[in-house]
């Protein structure tokens, strides 16, 4: 069974993995065969890339793919696939939270706008997009929403919001050497100088954008510059010095190919140029062939722009039917288009080149027209600088809440702070409290066991004097008097005498306390055992010589030896034991001795103690030691002492 | 043996030392001089030592000190300031003391010539002490004598190295031969000038002749089997 699962898993884990490189395989050719194609074939090809890419389930990947998809959705003006790749973007945003994911997001709210018209919106959007993007100080997405901003705001004849969005963009730009983008902020910047009456400023501008371009080595935007330039000397009536510069966009290897609309852009101008020189004879036919390419390319915005050219080079000729038709068509495409300066032009010409009430008629469209413009404008210029001052202001009161909500942070955190210290030092305390309880516990132990050592050791004191006494004067008159009664030949009180004597040193000797000053308590030990020892009643120690004996308490070793004394004295005395075995063991904490003897024994339920086994016992505990006498009536006895050394 | 001995017998009891002038009054060529304390006993040895120096002095172990001003407050105390200043003159202990710690603490660390016990000293045995003495000999009371014996017997019972040479003594003809079978407690072996040394011990503390005389004393005593 397990084996089986185990397989499942591995087939799973390798299908899995597999088929995920197959997606990611999958992704990166449809990724290429759309880099080849141009327009709007791209987009099904994208889409398939998204399609693989989300099954892939790489986050990485399906960012890129939706990014190009929604971007060249803009580009072909495909509103419900820029909506669909939005939407996966904002799929992912709310998936992993990032910020990047979320100025894409705005960004792409922004596109949906601008295709739809939404002027205001779009900007709003952008605004947005920026915003997040100067959070995560993403300088390359900033720059270039800016610079969408800024064509935006020209587009919308804001020229100085333009002007001030395109100089804004280089500063993001600059420093991160975008040349790519850089080419465009210099290239709108030469449009804005242009429209703001500066032709100098536009013509340093270009100049710079066509620095940038040699480095990008970007065709396309050199067929631009180009003509932005060829406009600009048109615009300054150097037609001679315009022509030039359309012929140099004209002449571009492959143009007719791959940049079919620029090349109309720039014939039509050049055909301009040429009018304007009076160079009529090759006019018509190169904007015949404009009309031709813009038709073809769908272009109406454009192609209305071609046919006012055409009716106006009609009027010129007094040609006013024709130039009517013209005039009519353009109408027709720029209204379609919103192209609201052709559409103007082509009511101003239509008012002109016609007659009574129908003349009247197209002024006063022209006029409703204009004054509607005129006003759209300005309510869009006013909308910009609402959105921008809202921003602003909103990007104020966030760096309000943001330092109130620091402020505030900053005072919960002190606040956490004070409660943990409140707490440590609660906890400190308490623990200081408990410490010093054990403390004084343990030095009142201490002090206790010191006293009772002191009150031992006066005890022991007192009956050295006593022993003293009786020895040196009772002993000593006894031996005096018995001197005498032996020199008095009265033998027999002598000998009674004698044993009084003797029991009086006997009772000095047991009263006598030890001391280990003079003779070591290893040398005690032994003494004491060959008091007792004989060859019938055999003693045996050990574990007397490994030990150092110096450092131990005198209280303890006394204690000891009385136990010795006690237990030895005990076995001879009613044991009847002919060996008896002491030994001692010396550890960390404790003191054992253990004295054993091959006696009788006794009953330990029935036997009272004996005075000399309850004096010890007492002496014992007073060391709050332990004292076990372990018997049986044949079997011997055992007597266990263990002596805590520390209290 | 010179003419006359001369001896200095120190104890606080005036009693006593009447008791045992009685016996040595017996003995004859004695020049007998008596004090009741050690620092007097002390300054007159010290004294007479240039021109009539004392050969024996006997004194007690307890003396009552009644003076505060007492520097020698005990026989041991004379015995060591003797010994100290290096006087020519012989030791002998006549005391009650016959606790062996007392006793063992007096010979150990004193080296008296003599130890007699004032309970069971007769004429006779101070006379052979003092001949003892006066020879350069050592003169226990028998007490005392069986007392260290036993004491010996106990400690060569808990030497292990002393019961293992014992053991082995009579497997080997040469003491040399004993290298290698006697081991310490650790393991390590015991030299053979170390097993000599013991050996020595061994025989003065069991009061043998010769080797083999201290195996058989050995299990006499019940030290090996």
């Amino acid at each position: 069974m397990n084996k089986i699962s185990f397989f499942f898993l591995l087939f799973l884990i390798t299908s899995i993995s597999f088929s995920q490189s197959k997606d990611v395989d999958s992704v990166s050719y449809y990724l290429k065969k759309a880099d080849k194609i141009y327009g709007s074939k791209k987009l099904p090809l994208l889409k398939k890339a998204v399609f693989f890419a989300d099954k892939s389930n790489l986050d990485s990947l399906i960012k890129d793919t939706n990014i190009k998809l929604g971007v060249e959705s803009f580009y072909n003006k495909a509103l419900e696939n820029l909506k669909f790749s939005n939407k996966n973007i904002t799929k992912l945003y709310i998936k992993n939270k990032d910020s990047s994911l979320l100025a894409k997001k705005l960004h792409f709210k922004a596109l949906e706008n601008k295709i739809l018209l939404n002027i205001d919106s779009a900007y709003f959007y952008y605004y947005q997009s920026i915003n997040i993007s100067k959070k995560i100080k993403d300088s390359l997405a900033i720059g270039r929403r800016l610079l969408s901003v800024g064509f935006l705001q020209k587009d919308a004849q804001d020229y100085l919001g333009s002007e001030i969005s395109f100089i804004e963009a280089l500063k993001y730009l600059d420093p991160i050497k975008s040349n790519m983008y850089l080419e465009r902020v210099y290239n709108g910047l030469g449009l804005v100088s242009e429209e703001i009456n500066q032709p100098k400023e536009a013509l340093k501008y270009y100049k710079k954008s066509l620095k940038y371009n040699t480095i990008n080595k970007n065709n396309l935007g050199y067929l631009y510059i180009i003509n932005n330039l060829g406009l600009l000397y048109q615009n300054q009536k150097d037609y001679k010095k315009s022509i030039l510069y359309f012929k140099k966009g004209l002449f571009q290897d492959s143009i007719k190919k791959k940049y079919f609309s620029q090349y109309a852009m720039l014939l039509e101008n050049l055909a301009f140029s040429n009018y304007k020189l009076n160079k009529k004879d090759s006019v018509l036919h190169q904007y015949s062939h404009v009309l031709n390419i813009r038709k073809k390319l769908k272009e109406f915005g454009k192609l209305s722009a071609t046919l006012i050219n055409i009716s106006n080079y009609y009027k010129d000729l007094k040609q006013n039917k024709k130039a009517i038709f013209y005039s009519d068509e353009a109408l027709k495409y720029a209204k379609q288009t919103h192209n609201n300066k052709k559409w103007l032009e082509a009511l101003e010409n239509l008012s002109q080149l016609t007659k009574g009430e129908k003349s009247k008629q197209y002024l006063r469209e022209y006029i409703t027209l204009n004054d509607s413009l005129f006003q759209k404008e300005r309510q869009l210029k006013n909308q910009f600088a609402k959105i921008r001052y809202e921003t602003d202001k909103k990007e104020k009161e966030n760096t309000v809440l943001k330092t109130d909500n620091e402020k505030k942070q900053a005072e919960i955190a002190y606040e956490k702070q004070q409660k943990l210290i409140g707490w440590l030092v609660a906890a400190s305390g308490i623990s200081l409290f408990v410490l010093s309880i054990m403390f004084f516990v343990q030095r009142r132990r201490k002090l206790l066991f010191q006293a009772q050592l002191q009150r031992v050791q006066a005890r022991e004191h007192e009956r050295q004097q006593i022993a003293k006494s009786l020895h040196d004067e009772v002993a000593g008159d006894l031996r005096l008097l018995h001197q005498k009664l032996e020199k008095s030949n009265l033998l027999e009180e002598a000998q009674k005498l004698d044993t009084v004597k003797d029991n009086v040193r006997n009772l000095s000797h047991q009263l006598s306390s030890v001391s280990f000053d003079k003779v070591s308590f290893k040398d005690q030990i032994i003494n004491l055992v060959s008091d007792y020892f004989e060859l019938d009643f055999r003693i045996t120690v050990t574990g007397l010589q490994e030990y150092e004996w110096q450092t131990i308490n005198d209280a303890i070793k006394r204690l000891l030896y009385l136990s010795t004394r006690e237990s030895i004295q005990n076995s001879k005395k009613y044991a009847e034991a002919s060996k008896l075995t002491i030994d001692f063991t010396l550890e960390k904490k404790y003191v054992h001795l253990n004295i054993t003897d091959n006696g009788i024994g006794f009953d330990t339920n029935i036997s009272k103690k004996g005075i000399g086994l309850q004096n010890l016992q007492e002496r014992v505990e007073e060391l709050n030691g332990t004292l076990q006498i372990d018997s049986e009536v044949g079997n011997g006895t055992k007597t266990n002492i263990q002596i805590p050394l520390n209290a | 043996m010179p003419e006359q001995t001369k001896i200095l017998l120190v104890d606080d009891h005036q009693l006593i030392i009447e008791g045992i002038l009685s016996f040595l009054k017996d003995i004859d060529n004695l020049e007998i001089e008596t004090v009741n304390s050690c620092d007097e006993a002390f300054s007159k040895i010290k004294t007479s030592a240039l021109d009539n120096p004392f050969h024996i002095v006997f004194t007690d172990l307890s003396f009552d000190n009644n003076n505060d001003n007492v520097v020698l407050d005990g026989g041991e105390a004379l015995i060591k300031a003797i010994q100290k200043e290096e006087i020519d003159i012989k030791t002998g202990v006549i005391t009650g003391h016959s606790e062996i710690n007392r006793v063992f603490n007096v010979i150990n660390n004193l080296n008296p010539s003599a130890y007699i016990l004032k309970g069971n000293c007769s004429t006779d045995e101070l006379t052979f002490a003092i001949q003892k003495m006066l020879k350069g000999e050592v003169y226990y009371t028998h007490e005392i004598h069986q007392k260290l014996l036993k004491r010996a017997l106990v400690e060569i019972q808990m030497d292990e190295v002393a019961i293992q040479i014992l053991k082995e003594l009579p497997k080997h003809a040469k003491i040399s031969n004993l290298e290698g079978s006697v081991k310490k407690r650790d393991g390590s072996l015991v030299k053979v000038r170390a097993i000599e040394s013991k050996l020595a011990k061994l025989r003065t503390d069991l009061q043998a002749n010769n080797n083999t005389d201290l195996v058989l004393k050995a299990k006499e005593l019940g030290i090996i089997d």
